[in-house]
């Protein structure tokens, strides 16, 4: 094509362009007003998370609304479509993703990806004003914001309080071992804890911090065993608790009582065998719970999950679908404030609990669960818990 | 500080060497930053647990099949994607291996998923007593196994025909090709000893520790400081650094906590660099 030609006809398609973009750029109702009702996430799904039970929940509630014809708005059944993002783990492209999700996609509101990540996307969705709602975020750590992003998890404290009831029906010296990782979510689970513990009447007697990635232990277990504690708190990245306790059973320290807070709750800890029989874990869901749904999930992913964290994390993807979608309803509107408004003002149950938020926070039950023979029980609270078992894999 | 402590820290030096002398042995013989070493170290991993988990050998046994196994893969890798890239430019040998290790977790992750593993064996969890300090018998094989195969590595390169071509090519690859050595078969043969050493550093660090598609960078970091600790040629020098760091990071917990452990390593890994930049263990080249 000769350059004059070009350069009669590039203005043209640059026109054309532009004003496609302009079309199918999002705005606040939504890409289409009466088309199907795009929810947007931007998730960990390679790199060094993979969150895809969360993806099959939030896919699972989507289907479900799907099958039954979709969500009524202004007397029209329109269907949903879930738009999920790998981000890598990468909060760069996490970013990116989120906004593409908002402004061109026609998202009308966000779900949640895990952690620091759910920190980290709450300023985008402030600045989106696009409603978002979380999961796999102790509802402590989610910070105060312009009110876009919704918490509906468990709370850490909850956890410390449940293990440290246990603890005190045990029989153990009430010395307590901390030691976390030395980022900002250690040192505030260790003063967390310690607190506690303390008002509990247990004796902190330990408390270390050391950075993700250690690997040798052996100051940290001379220091259990220096100061006698019968009860190890653990929580650092899997790692260096797979390390840890390695380390624990040939240095021969065994404490009465363990929990391996984020570090055990990964299913790779049935790897360690009999070892790992007998850890503690904080999770949010088990299969004896009662919870909402829970027979429903176990029957649709138990075979593909066979182990309760997973299954857990299944949960957690379909309660936060069900925020969104109870919200949209409630709405009337794909309108992004309307909907923020009124998940605002739920009040439902879902498959992790209860759904009532204060402050854009809404607690859900914790539990404590046990390892054993590969998988984990319910330990507490007492409805549908077995009896607690000895700490047998570091004895 | 206790004598324990200072035990596991020498123990522990014993398992940085052996990721430390593979990069040094590529970095010496290519002049090859290999920025997929810790991959090459998970690799050595992941396919023994195919043998440990699946089949239920004994990782000391399941071995010398994942460094051969992660031998035969690197040799391709080297004879195929980097020789030609180290005949262009100076960074693109160095971003081609920063490529294999994205590949390679990648990899790693769709095949065996993202949660931790670890290689399953009764001396992960024994320990030894001796003279009163307790140590964890598995750091003791691997110590014992880096020794072995540093001296295997010393023998075949000073005392071998191919030990002997391998240091023509590395003091002079184009001399040595005029003289009729093929230096590519060379270089690709040395990449896959290395790769086979980083395989056994795998093996060790799944049965001591656990390891994720990602646990790579921070033994390519570890083997990185080694080596510039020790200084290139060096198989002694590199196993004497690596115990020696892990020395250090023992008494650097020990005295000012773990918060400070990467801390007082790095900085004393900077003051080496500038006060000896051959490392410690080698002499400065004359001016």
């Amino acid at each position: 094509m000769s350059k004059p030609t070009m350069r009669r006809w590039f203005p043209g398609v640059a026109a054309i362009a532009l004003l496609a973009s302009a079309c199918g750029s999002g705005s606040s109702s939504g890409s289409t007003s009466d088309g199907d009702i795009v929810i947007g996430a931007s998730m960990a799904l390679s790199g060094q998370i993979n969150l895809q039970q969360i993806r099959d929940g939030y896919q699972m509630r989507v289907d479900e609304v799907n099958a039954a014809g979709g969500i009524k708005i202004d007397g029209k059944k329109r269907k949903l479509v879930l738009k999920v993002l790998d981000n890598r783990t990468d909060s760069n492209t996490m970013t990116q993703q989120v906004r593409t999700l908002a402004l061109k996609d026609g998202a009308v509101a966000l779900l949640g990806s895990c952690c620091q990540q759910n920190i980290e996307m709450q300023a985008q969705a402030d600045a989106l004003k696009t409603p978002l709602v979380e999961v796999a975020l102790p509802v402590e750590l989610l910070p105060k914001g312009e009110g876009y992003a919704w918490d509906s998890f468990q709370a850490l404290a909850d956890g410390a309080k449940g293990f440290y009831e246990l603890a005190a029906g045990q029989q153990t010296d009430k010395k307590v071992l901390i030691v976390t990782n030395n980022d900002a979510p250690g040192t505030g689970t260790a003063d967390l804890w310690t607190q506690v513990g303390k008002a509990a009447g247990f004796d902190i007697a330990v408390t270390k911090a050391v950075p993700a990635g250690t690997t040798d232990f052996s100051d940290v277990v001379s220091a259990g065993k220096s100061a006698g504690a019968d009860i190890l708190i653990a929580a650092m990245v899997p790692p260096d608790c797979f390390a840890m306790w390695k380390q624990m059973k040939a240095l021969q320290y065994a404490p009465k009582m363990a929990i391996g807070l984020q570090c055990a709750q990964t299913p790779g800890w049935g790897s360690l065998g009999t070892l790992g029989d007998g850890t503690l874990v904080q999770t949010n869901w088990t299969t004896t719970s009662g919870l909402p749904e829970a027979d429903k999930i176990i029957k649709a992913y138990g075979e593909k999950y066979p182990n309760v964290n997973d299954l857990g994390s299944v949960a957690a993807g379909y309660h936060a679908a069900s925020i969104i979608i109870a919200a949209i309803e409630a709405a009337g509107s794909t309108d992004k404030a309307a909907i923020n408004k009124a998940i605002g003002e739920l009040d439902i149950s879902s498959a992790l609990g209860p759904v009532k938020f204060t402050d854009n926070k809404s607690t859900t039950p914790t539990f404590l669960g046990q390892w054993k023979d590969g998988n984990i029980e319910q330990v507490w609270p007492a409805q549908g818990a077995v009896a607690l078992q000895p700490l047998s894999g570091l004895q | 500080m206790s004598m324990d402590v200072l035990a596991a820290g020498i123990l522990a030096g014993g398992l940085y060497a052996l990721v430390g002398l593979g990069i040094s042995l590529v970095f010496g013989v290519l002049k090859l930053m290999n920025l997929a070493h810790g991959e090459l170290v998970m690799a050595g991993a992941y396919i023994a647990s195919l043998f440990v988990v699946n089949a239920g050998w004994d990782p000391l046994v399941a071995l010398p099949f994942a460094m051969a196994a992660v031998a035969v893969i690197a040799y391709p890798l080297q004879r195929i994607l980097l020789t030609p890239l180290l005949r262009g430019s100076a960074t693109a040998p160095l971003v081609g291996t920063f490529g294999i290790s994205l590949v390679g977790q990648a990899i790693f992750q769709a095949v065996f998923g993202s949660h931790p593993k670890n290689l399953p064996a009764s001396y992960a969890t024994e320990g030894i007593s001796v003279g009163g300090m307790r140590v964890q018998t598995v750091y003791v094989i691997s110590f014992v196994l880096t020794i072995v195969l540093c001296l295997v590595t010393h023998f075949v390169l000073t005392h071998t025909r191919a030990g002997g071509a391998v240091r023509a090519a590395a003091a002079d690859p184009t001399t040595a090709a005029i003289l009729g050595l093929n230096v590519n078969r060379i270089y690709a043969f040395t990449m896959a000893g290395a790769a086979a050493l980083a395989a056994a550093g795998g093996v060790m660090t799944g049965v001591a520790q656990s390891f994720t598609p990602t646990s790579g960078l921070p033994l390519l970091l570890t083997g990185f400081a080694v080596m510039a600790l020790a200084g290139i040629g060096s198989v002694g020098g590199v196993f004497a650094a690596g115990v020696a760091l892990g020395v250090i990071q023992s008494l650097s917990v020990s005295t000012f906590g773990g918060g400070w452990r990467d801390v007082v390593v790095y900085v004393l890994f900077l003051v080496v660099l500038a006060v000896r930049p051959q490392g410690l263990f080698r002499r400065a080249a004359p001016a």
